[in-house]
Order: structure tokens, then sequence, then C-alpha cells
């Protein structure tokens, strides 16, 4: 039987890698399927490159935050996962993980499609940018405040662990 | 190029600790910010010189999209807010890649033989850097030079701050009333989620900008750790420093814009 501290690290490395593996999986399908309907968009409007172009990236910077939230809380438990001893504050660390790197694949695939459509739009109907771009903002920020709660409880769960 | 994450050296005031190297740095940044825009502005011309241009063309783009966002007329009104603080933001963000050298000026350094950070006499002077045995008596030590937005503390201030503009511009515009309502919308018991929904903004906005400036600083540590000397490392400087700075800071003064407007409805 190992001491419980040697398992409070494997717990916080676990947990590290599964978030930051799994933030990469939904935040990188979700910016590339926006990408794609955005080099679609670009095709058939090319008087309108720049601003299908720069909606792209704000739309891919939007879905890649639960990637990033889940880079911040790989971080933590590598470097600042705090003192504390025992198998519930390694399961825990590990629950932190868990969530905020799972949170991250439904996340990143949401807005990226919410993000894609919004580009596929834009080319459309070039004369309503600013309202669709105003829906997508609103649209990703709904769908990401879960990513946020599954954020916030990895916090609370390394802190008050 | 940094070694190591080294932890900001705070000061101790009032009872709260005040990391004075994102102090100054952002203070600088600010300052830079201001004798740019009076030197550029001091002569404008019809016809604009070249860095007339290259601020004509930001402030431009943004009242664009500040009009685009709010109206005509209320656009005017936030333009500066916006503006300033993309321009704040990004030079914030792309600032850490000037490489300035911590310098520690004046005082003499000793071994701290027994680790309890004075000079006690009887240590003997060394030429060890600043770390865990050569201290320094006397003197001062310039803070580290670091991008000021990879301290979480100055975008969750941005981001409160521009909360609070959102929520008092749109009491000021709409009412008391007609701003509260707006929490029981549709329904009453909805009020919990629409409290929560409307500062999730202020956390994931505030949250995205550290995590990408931190990210990138500690992929950058631990890639020139690797290979120290074969330049690989500037070239992720020009990626994270100065590409995903750029994006970051459009993308961090986008949303704030696009949450005021949320609160603000269009009138015109």
């Amino acid at each position: 039987m190992p001491d419980t501290e040697f398992l409070v690290t494997v717990a916080a490395y676990l947990g590290a890698g599964y978030a930051v593996g799994m933030g990469a999986l939904g935040p990188a399908v979700g910016p590339g399927y926006t990408a794609g309907l955005a080099q679609e968009g670009m095709s058939r409007q090319v008087m309108r490159q720049g601003a299908i172009f720069r909606m792209m990236v704000l739309g891919q910077a939007l879905s890649q935050t639960a990637g990033v939230l889940a880079l911040v809380i790989g971080f933590v438990l590598i470097f600042a996962r705090g003192g504390g001893e025992g198998l519930d504050k390694a399961a825990a660390l590990l629950g932190a993980g868990f969530s905020v790197g799972t949170a991250a694949v439904g996340v990143g695939i949401g807005n990226g499609l919410s993000t894609g459509m919004a580009c596929a739009a834009a080319a459309r109907h070039p004369k309503h940018f600013g309202g669709i771009q105003q829906a997508m903002l609103v649209g990703t920020a709904v769908s990401q405040s879960t990513g946020i709660y599954a954020f916030v409880i990895s916090l609370l769960l390394i802190l008050y662990s | 190029m940094r070694e190591k994450i080294e932890p900001g050296l705070p000061v101790n005031l009032w009872g709260m600790d005040f990391d004075y190297g994102t102090v100054l740095v952002s203070v600088l940044c600010a300052l830079i910010l201001i004798l740019i825009s009076a030197l550029v502005t001091r002569r404008l011309t019809l016809v604009p010189g070249k860095w007339q241009v290259v601020l004509e063309g930001v402030v431009g783009a943004f009242d664009g999209m500040a009009q685009e966002a709010f109206g005509e007329k209320r656009g005017r009104k936030f333009l500066p807010l916006i503006g300033t603080l993309f321009l704040f933001i990004l030079l914030a963000n792309v600032i850490g890649v000037v490489p300035v050298p911590r310098l520690e000026i004046g005082g003499e350094v000793y071994e701290d033989l027994n680790g309890n950070g004075h000079f006690d006499g009887g240590e003997p002077f060394t030429d060890a850097a600043w770390g865990e045995k050569g201290r320094r008596d006397g003197g001062f030590l310039l803070p580290a030079w670091e991008e000021p937005t990879k301290n979480l503390n100055v975008p969750v201030g941005l981001a409160i701050f521009f909360l609070l503009v959102a929520h008092v511009s749109a009491v000021r515009v709409r009412g008391v009333w007609s701003y509260l309502k707006s929490y029981g919308d549709p329904l009453f018991f909805m009020a919990p989620l629409n409290l929560v929904s409307k500062l999730a903004g202020a956390v994931s906005v505030s949250f995205r900008l550290f995590g990408n400036i931190f990210g990138g600083a500690v992929i950058m540590i631990v890639v020139s750790n690797l290979l120290a000397s074969v330049g690989i490392p500037v070239a992720l400087a020009g990626f994270f420093g100065l590409f995903v700075g750029v994006i970051q800071a459009f993308v961090f003064a986008t949303l704030n814009m696009t949450y005021i407007a949320l609160e603000v409805p269009e009138t015109d």
C-alpha cells in the first residue's frame, strides 16, 4: 500500500493529462469545422474574404476557450495543487481534471458548430454581418457557460479539498 | 528568454500583496500609449503621414465596429473606451517580447548562509546570482519584465470594470425597473440563471486572455530550456507573443464591447 501523498501526486498527474488531452479533442474539432466552413464561404464571397476571416478567428478563439480552461487546470494540478494528503484529496484532483477535460469536448465541438455555421451564414448574407456576429457571440457564450461551471467546480475541488 | 517561472515580488501594503512588476509594466504600457498618441496627433494633416495612417486605421476600424454594435450616436460614446482597451491589451500582450534583462542596482551580493534573508555580518560576499543562496544587501532588484496580462489579476480586474460599465450604462439608459426586469426574462424564476450567465461572460473573457498568455509563456520557457540556442524560441516568441497576443487583444475588446451592447439596447 503506497502512502497517500504519493497517491495525491499520481492523481494530480493523471488529472492534468486527462484534462489537457480531452481539452485538445473538442477545441481541435470545433475550430477545424469553423475553418472549413469559413474557407468554403471565402471561396463563395471573394470580395468579403477579410470580414469572413475576422469572424473565423473570433469564432475559433471562442471555441478554443474550453481548451484554455483545461490548460489552466492542468497547470494548477502540476504546479500549484497545494499540500494535503489522503484519498479524498487524490479523488478531488482526479475529479477536477475529469470535470474540466470532459466539459471541453462538448463545449469545443458545440462552439465550433455554432461559429462555423455563423461563418457560412455570413458568406450567404454578407449584408447582415453584424447581426450574425452578435447572434454567434451570444450563442457561444450560452453554450460555454456549462464549460465555465466545470472550470469553477474544478478550481473549488483543488482549492477546498 | 526566462529560465523559470518566478513568482512576482510582492509589496505588502494595507495587508494586501501587490506585485510591483505587474503594476510597473502596466503603467509603462499606459505611458507608452499616451506618448505615441500625443506624438502622432501633434501635427494632424489632411494628407496623413505614415504614423497617422496607422492610428487612423485602428480608430476607424473600431469606430465601424462600435457603430455596428451600439448604433451611430452611442457608438461614438463607447469608442474611446473600447479602442483604449484594445490598444492597452495589445501592448500588454506583446511587451514581453522585448528582451529586458533583470537588473540589480546597487548593493553587494553575499552568501546567505543561515538562509534568513538578511545580512548578518560574517557572511562572505560572492558573485552568486540572486536566488537560493545569493542575497543582495541593500540595492534594488528590478521586477521581472513580463506581460502584465500574464498575471490573472489584470484580466480579471479589467473584466470586472467592463462588467460594471455594462450594467451601470444599462441602468442609466433603460432605467432601474426595466433593468431589473431583464433578470426575470422570460419567467421570474429564471433570475438565478440569468445572473450566472451575466457573470459567466466576465469569467470566460478574463480566463481566456490569462490562459492564452500564461500558457504561451510556459511553452516558451519549456522549449527554450530544451533547445537553448537553435533559434526556435525566436519563432515561438513570434507566434505566442505577437500572433496570439494580437488576436487575444482583439477578442477581449470585441467581446467586452458585445457584452455592453447586449445590456444597452440600440436606440437609433
